[in-house]
């Protein structure tokens, strides 16, 4: 699931990542571009067993930086930015989940750190070159190679 | 009682209490969409100045609409907003059929309706469950709020996904809907696809009297002030789409009207305009001030309820305009139903045919938080003009401010952290849109 618009600027990068990765990826595996609605992400938190989301945030971390983050064990990143309107982040939409007991068994976060989230739709150039790093490195996650049929 | 700040971040504050004066100043409102403050200052107990600051950078969307083609506007209005888009594309499509003498066959105004109905439920039920109940239940936010009421929770975002498919399955997609042209929609969903929501519309009637039920248990501020309620008026039904621009103080008039009597003031801490009535001053706009003007208007259910629960018939107190608000969820709901239930659109025309020529058209609609006006002035292509939008948040923002300044004056004696809150809560009783509200009046551009 990405999380973003593609009309901010680097809040675009996960839909990016998951145009390319749609390509690569077999029919049995969901992907959905979201906005961010609190109450489309814990819909989906609650459809599915595996969720990997990919969303900008805005960190401080140099922009196009990233990290892997274990959502259901690890503390999230800082994250200044808000996905959606009404003031919603990722975050806190798992927090609500947690509380809902409607989380999924598996929730994996991609965060990417943005630099530029202002009306356009280019991503800035740091931030387009973790496109194929974090692409590779989803197409890695066991979940996923499980319903690839790779070992 | 919790507050969003904890002791040390209320010290840290620059909340200054002399002996004789004190200042309030919150640099960030939390729990409304866009980028606030509040600034209050005291002086032996009487309130010299109140500024609802807004400083979200304007978006210049009338500038921006300045050369497009007139069908584009429905489209790009609802980029204005991610909650309340459906308003945009409402109010601007029935100003610019009114330009170009578009008569739209009533079927399509029942759809239209429809789709207006989703929207007041997905937006009014997020802001009642999710910003606005956890101020009266005592909790900073409602993720909080969740570890002790989670069915609560999971009522209303059921309630809020039975308004996102509304405007998912008529409007093609939930955040800013796809469908909407002018002279109807692109497309009319087949009868089977939009029987489906009968069945959701069903389970969310029962969830909005819960809804209704629950809100009236809560304790309100005493605040009661006599506001000029604006909303829009009709004969035949509680007005969301269509009707005349009527006041509690007695004029009703048809949009094209507009500008004799309202004027919008540019204030120097607010990136929003202010708007008052013509020789007059402040007024009301929202769910508090259409149920004022039009609640002989709900349905017999409504009424029942309004009834049951004990409302009055004239609400006076905004904190209470949650209760308002969960009335036209309730409403929205059974509304959505009757006109799925009442009609058949197969084989229908999606839309009607219309010409581009010179004209000027106005419009105003009933967002969820209140009035929306729209003008264009179009050029013989049908190119727009001039733009000129004025959302229901920046119509507020005047009578935020005396709100604020009439409850500080009663509250004289209040510590501190609780009248930062309360404040606050005063402010979210009108679900304030901030990035909508934020527009200029003058444009000027220099070509050097």
């Amino acid at each position: 699931m990405g999380i973003g618009n593609p009309y901010r600027g680097d809040d675009g990068i996960a839909w990016e990542i998951l145009r390319t990765i749609e390509k690569k990826i077999p029919e049995s595996i969901f992907f959905k571009k979201s906005r961010g609605d609190i109450g489309e992400l814990l819909e989906t938190f609650q459809s599915f067993k595996t969720v990997i989301l990919i969303d900008a945030c805005l960190s401080g971390k140099s922009a196009g930086s990233w990290e892997r983050i274990n959502a259901l064990k690890d503390p999230l990143p800082e994250d200044s930015s808000q996905t959606s309107t009404h003031g919603f982040n990722v975050g806190q939409a798992i927090a609500l989940a947690r509380n809902l007991k409607q989380l999924p068994s598996v929730l994996i976060l991609y965060a990417i750190s943005g630099d530029r989230f202002g009306i356009g739709d280019h991503l800035s150039e740091e931030v387009g070159k973790a496109i194929d790093p974090v692409v590779e490195a989803i197409l890695n996650e066991k979940e996923i190679r499980e319903c690839m049929n790779i070992a | 009682m919790k507050n969003d700040k904890t002791d040390d971040e209320v010290k840290e504050l620059p909340i200054k209490t002399g002996i004789k004066s004190r200042t309030i100043h919150v640099d960030y409102l939390a729990r409304v969409e866009g980028e606030g403050a509040l600034y209050i200052r005291t002086k032996e107990g009487k309130v010299e100045e109140v500024q609802l600051k807004i400083f979200e950078p304007p978006r210049f969307f009338e500038a921006l609409l300045r050369g497009r083609d007139c069908e584009e506007a429905p489209d790009i209005t609802a980029r204005i907003c991610g909650i309340c888009p459906v308003a945009y594309q409402m109010s601007a499509v029935h100003a610019i059929e009114k330009a170009l003498n578009i008569e739209v066959p009533e079927y399509l105004h029942q759809l239209r309706r429809l789709l207006y109905c989703g929207e007041w439920i997905e937006s009014h039920t997020l802001h009642v469950y999710m910003l606005h109940a956890p101020d009266f239940l005592g909790y900073p936010d409602a993720i909080e709020m969740s570890r002790k009421y989670q069915d609560i929770l999971k009522r209303g975002l059921r309630l809020k996904k039975a308004g996102n498919e509304i405007l998912r399955i008529l409007g093609g997609r939930e955040v800013h809907p796809i469908n909407v042209k002018i002279g109807g929609f692109y497309k009319i969903p087949p009868n089977e696809i939009l029987s489906k929501l009968e069945e959701t519309l069903k389970f969310a009637l029962d969830d909005a009297m819960e809804t209704v039920r629950w809100v009236n248990t809560f304790s309100f501020p005493h605040l009661e002030r006599n506001y000029v309620n604006i909303a829009l008026t009709h004969p035949d039904e509680y007005p969301i789409a269509r009707g005349l621009i009527s006041s509690s103080s007695g004029f009703k008039i048809d949009a094209n009207q507009y500008d004799d009597y309202f004027e919008e003031i540019h204030v120097s801490h607010s990136t929003a305009l202010h708007s008052i009535v013509k020789g007059g001053g402040a007024y009301l706009v929202g769910p508090m001030a259409r149920y004022n003007l039009n609640n002989k208007k709900f349905s017999p259910l409504v009424k029942e309820m309004i009834r049951t629960i004990g409302f009055e018939e004239v609400c006076k107190n905004p904190f209470r305009s949650i209760i308002t608000r969960a009335l036209e969820i309730l409403y929205a709901c059974e509304e959505a139903l009757r006109i799925l239930q009442a009609a058949s659109w197969q084989d229908l025309p999606a839309s009607v045919p219309f010409e581009k020529q010179a004209a000027k058209g106005c419009a105003a609609t009933e967002a969820p938080r209140g009035l929306l006006y729209h003008r264009y002035i179009l050029d013989s292509e049908g190119v727009i003009k001039e733009a000129k939008l004025v959302p229901p948040t920046s119509q507020n923002q005047k009578t935020i401010e005396e709100d604020l300044r009439d409850f500080v004056s009663r509250n004289p004696e209040a510590p501190d952290k609780e009248l930062v809150w309360k404040c606050e809560q005063a402010i979210r009783n009108y679900d304030p849109c901030i990035s909508c509200s934020a527009h200029f009046l003058k444009l000027e551009r220099k070509n050097e």
